[in-house]
């Protein structure tokens, strides 16, 4: 029972913390590797959750006051449900990048940003195909079957969220320690040197995006998986500054730093929950704000990082390959 | 004479309403040190960033080795054997002085995610062989005790260097130097000429811009003006030095 408890308490620390490990580690490749402000992060991990829940839920029929969803007829497994998030988030990316792309930088963050709004919209319109404001629920979660021998779901799944992370970490270092990293680095410093250098930049900055946005639907389909039930609200440009806040904070570059990052940000969340309790004791009405208290120190935070820390808590591993 | 390696047929381009390059014409003789002067405004960088595909010609055609490359993409002209280095140095600050020339290797294995498929086994080797090449490429301009450092925190006439340097390295046939030596104290000047020298005895076509007469005229082969975005007149530097067209531009122009 205690450790039952326990589990439970750490759980809801490690798992949204480590799906934001995740998120961050997608946005680091688009935005820490190659430059590329995606202010819409919150429509490629919102894509990601609501492509899972519905995939894996089935078909729901309208009934009382539930307007029902979309969904195959035989709901899928969850990997292969996880698999297509991903493909669908990587291919909304590109097909908002493909136009953008070719234009000034800015022009990706103000079409992503419109993106974000627009995808939570229609997730809250559309009632017959996403539910709605109802909320898609009974969304599954990984080797339910173990959790039904005694297990606690929460543990399960918080070991599954961290191995996906680790697969992350690895395969996202792997792929930034190639000559291509090399080339992703070469357009985030000066893209029309990279140019004159005999880069195809339009196709690093693509796949560099594309992969980034696969990565935050894996993270939104775990999300979904943890929460069990979605809300289009959840996904507000809230979350984008979230994983922007990891980033910088933590290091842009730097994959520990953007795992630091999220630890530490969660972390403040998380107390935040804990001490609610104990602040009410003393007052009331600041217990009631907490979350605001929690906004303004994290916007502090920003602030001085960016003023005295701008390459953050651990920042970017300098390339040293041994001397020939 | 034998054939050009690079001409360029009637190029306009305009900016608004100024006509930067008015119908220029002109050619480069291969393995030679060709160099381009004129006043300011004369539309001398604007020409070779047309030649280097960074801007779009309204007219006139380009031909490289006899093929037409107007209208390419930068990276393709840069495969095609054309590189070109800016009048103020584009060091990627954020990487090392190595990084900085490994960046400019061409055909290397894992510069593309394809690769991980295609060739897999020859990353590893190829990324050595970067490595290896691009430290020689330093030793010839004399930054190999700068390898490690981060561009950002080059001097200016290091960041000189290490603009050739990466050029070198990306193996082209012919270079486009924008003011190689300008703002460059004289004994790294010497040294970057020299440098100059070498590249051209060894077969490569150098093609530059720059301002300091003293230069062009010892250092060049063949002199060519622009005036008014256009040639005004070329030759050997004798001719050029006495050609009074040449001083009116200068002096009047």
């Amino acid at each position: 029972m205690v450790l039952d408890y326990l589990v439970l308490q750490l759980a809801n620390y490690v798992i949204p913390a480590t799906i934001l490990v995740i998120l961050a580690l997608g946005l680091d490749l688009q935005w820490g590797k190659t430059g590329l402000f995606n202010a819409g992060v919150a429509a490629f991990f919102g894509v990601g959750a609501y492509t899972f829940a519905m995939l894996t839920t089935g078909f729901f029929p309208a009934s009382g006051t539930y307007p029902g969803h979309w969904g195959p007829s035989v709901p899928f497994d969850l990997v292969p449900a996880t698999l297509v998030a991903m493909a669908v988030a990587g291919a909304l990316g590109v097909l908002v990048a493909v136009p953008t792309l070719r234009l000034r930088a800015d022009y990706l963050a103000i079409a992503t940003l419109a993106l974000a709004e627009i995808v939570r919209l229609i997730l809250k319109n559309e009632r017959r195909v996403t539910g709605g404001d109802t909320a898609i629920s009974l969304i599954p979660r990984p080797f339910d079957a173990f959790v039904a021998r005694g297990w606690t779901s929460d543990g399960v799944l918080m070991l599954v969220v961290a191995a996906v992370a680790v697969v992350i970490l690895v395969i996202t270092e792997r792929l930034t320690a190639l000559p291509w990293g090399r080339s992703l680095k070469a357009v985030r410093e000066d893209e029309e040197a990279a140019q004159a250098l005999g880069k195809d930049t339009f196709r690093l900055k693509l796949t560099s995006f594309g992969i980034g946005c696969a990565i935050m639907g894996l993270a939104g389909a775990l999300y979904a998986s943890f929460v069990g039930s979605l809300v289009p609200d959840s996904f507000t440009s809230r979350l984008t500054f979230t994983a922007f806040v990891v980033v910088i904070l933590g290091g842009s570059g730097n994959p520990r730093g953007v795992i630091l990052g999220a630890y530490v940000f969660s972390l403040l969340g998380w107390a935040t929950q804990q001490e609610r309790g104990n602040v009410a004791s003393i007052s009331e009405v600041l217990s009631l704000r907490l979350d605001y208290v929690n906004n303004i120190v994290v916007g502090i935070l920003l602030v001085l990082f960016i003023l005295y820390r701008p390459e953050g808590m651990i920042p970017e591993k300098r390339y040293v390959p041994k001397k020939k | 004479m034998t054939e050009a390696i690079l001409q360029v047929r009637d190029i306009v381009k305009t900016f608004g309403g100024i006509r930067a390059v008015d119908r220029c014409s002109l050619s480069v003789q291969p393995e030679t040190v060709t160099g381009l002067i004129g006043p300011n405004g004369a539309g001398k960088s604007t020409l070779f960033n047309i030649v280097a595909g960074l801007y779009a010609a309204d007219e006139g055609e380009v031909d490289f080795l006899g093929q037409r490359i107007d209208g390419l993409p930068p990276y393709r002209i840069v495969h095609r054997g054309i590189v070109k280095t800016f009048q103020i140095p584009r060091e990627l600050r954020n990487m090392t002085v190595l990084e900085n020339l490994m960046i400019a290797a061409p055909g290397v294995a894992g510069d593309s995610l394809v690769d991980l498929v295609r060739r897999p086994f020859e990353i590893v080797a190829g990324e050595r062989e970067t490595v290896h090449r691009a430290e020689e490429v330093l030793g010839i301009v004399g930054l190999s005790h700068l390898r490690d450092e981060y561009a950002r925190n080059l001097s200016g006439g290091q960041k000189k260097l290490l603009e050739l340097a990466r050029a070198l390295m990306a193996g082209p046939r012919l270079l486009l130097l924008d003011e190689p030596v300008a703002g460059v104290n004289p004994t790294l000047a010497q040294k970057i000429l020299e440098v100059i020298e070498n590249l051209r005895r060894d077969g490569l076509t150098i093609f530059l811009i720059e301002h300091d007469m003293d230069v062009v005229m010892r250092r060049c082969g063949w002199i060519i003006v622009m005036h008014q975005g256009r040639t005004l007149v070329e030759g050997v530097p004798d001719d050029i030095r006495r050609d009074a067209s040449v001083i009116e531009a200068y002096l009047g122009g």
